[in-house]
């Protein structure tokens, strides 16, 4: 497992590379039964210890619950491994293998619902490589899922990376920067606006 | 274009995609919602498309 994990993390944080290397970590295991796919072993892997029943895993188990049933298919993965650190860029990445999230994420609600688990888990569902589709089906399911758990409205993280300043259409963007045609660089907006048709 | 049409695009989407090993295209992902929009919807659906998106795939309603 931690070869999986050693790739993602040996450029931008060598500390916690070194953690890995010399087996200083901390790592919380479940298999959790899903009715589609059968199980899947989630790994959470920290460098400070942490409690064994974390609020972090409780997220992750019924998360991983509510995204393959909206999917409605097999969750493509058998093994979620999730690395928090530092020095994470856009606060969370999908290696394919595994996924870093800043340490800042791996707290309580309502951290936890805004924050980057669902989102990231998401991307283990490909079926586009362009990244308007991938960033805002992640953004999508990870609002859906916040509110089918918690009841509570949860506003695309993305909204705060993607989208420039208070722009609301792709005109708007266009014009914002000119010279630079998006295509959606604005992920969280379209899918949502698709389903209500408020626009 | 409403809750269940979504999700049944939305399902398609990823069940062929996965099963099928696809990657779709924009103006792909764009007729399998298109598909699923009920008649009565399909402007306001293309407007959604044209404002958000900027494609130029979008079908005459």
């Amino acid at each position: 497992m931690v070869l999986t994990v050693l790739p993602g993390q040996a450029k931008s944080v060598p500390t916690d590379y070194q953690s890995l290397v010399d087996n200083r970590f901390y790592m919380e295991k479940i298999t959790e039964p899903l009715p589609l796919s059968g199980s899947v072993d989630l790994y959470l892997v920290r460098f400070l210890e942490h409690q064994t029943e974390s609020a972090t895993k409780t997220h992750l188990r019924s998360a991983v619950l509510a995204i393959e049933n909206y999917m409605d298919f097999p969750l493509p993965v058998k093994e979620i491994i999730m690395l928090f650190s530092t020095n994470i860029d856009a606060g969370g990445i999908n290696y394919g293998s595994h996924f870093t999230l800043d340490i800042s994420e791996d707290g309580s609600l309502p951290q936890l619902i805004k924050g980057g688990i669902v989102h990231e888990i998401t991307h283990f569902y490909l079926v586009m490589d362009t990244p308007w589709f991938a960033e805002g089906t992640a953004n999508f399911l990870a609002t859906q899922v916040g509110f089918e758990l918690y009841n509570q409205e949860v506003a695309p993280r993305s909204n705060r990376s993607s989208c420039p300043n208070d722009v609301i259409n792709i005109t708007e963007i266009a014009a914002a920067y000119p010279g630079y045609y998006p295509r959606t660089n604005c992920p969280p907006v379209l899918l949502p606006q698709l389903r209500r048709e408020n626009h | 274009m409403g809750d269940e049409p979504f999700q049944a695009a939305w399902r398609e989407i990823f069940q062929t995609g996965i099963e099928d090993n696809l990657k779709f295209t924009d103006a792909e992902i764009y007729q399998l919602f298109f598909k699923h929009t009920p008649t009565d919807h399909i402007t306001r659906v293309n407007r959604v498309f044209i404002n958000f998106h900027g494609g130029d795939f979008v079908a005459s309603p």
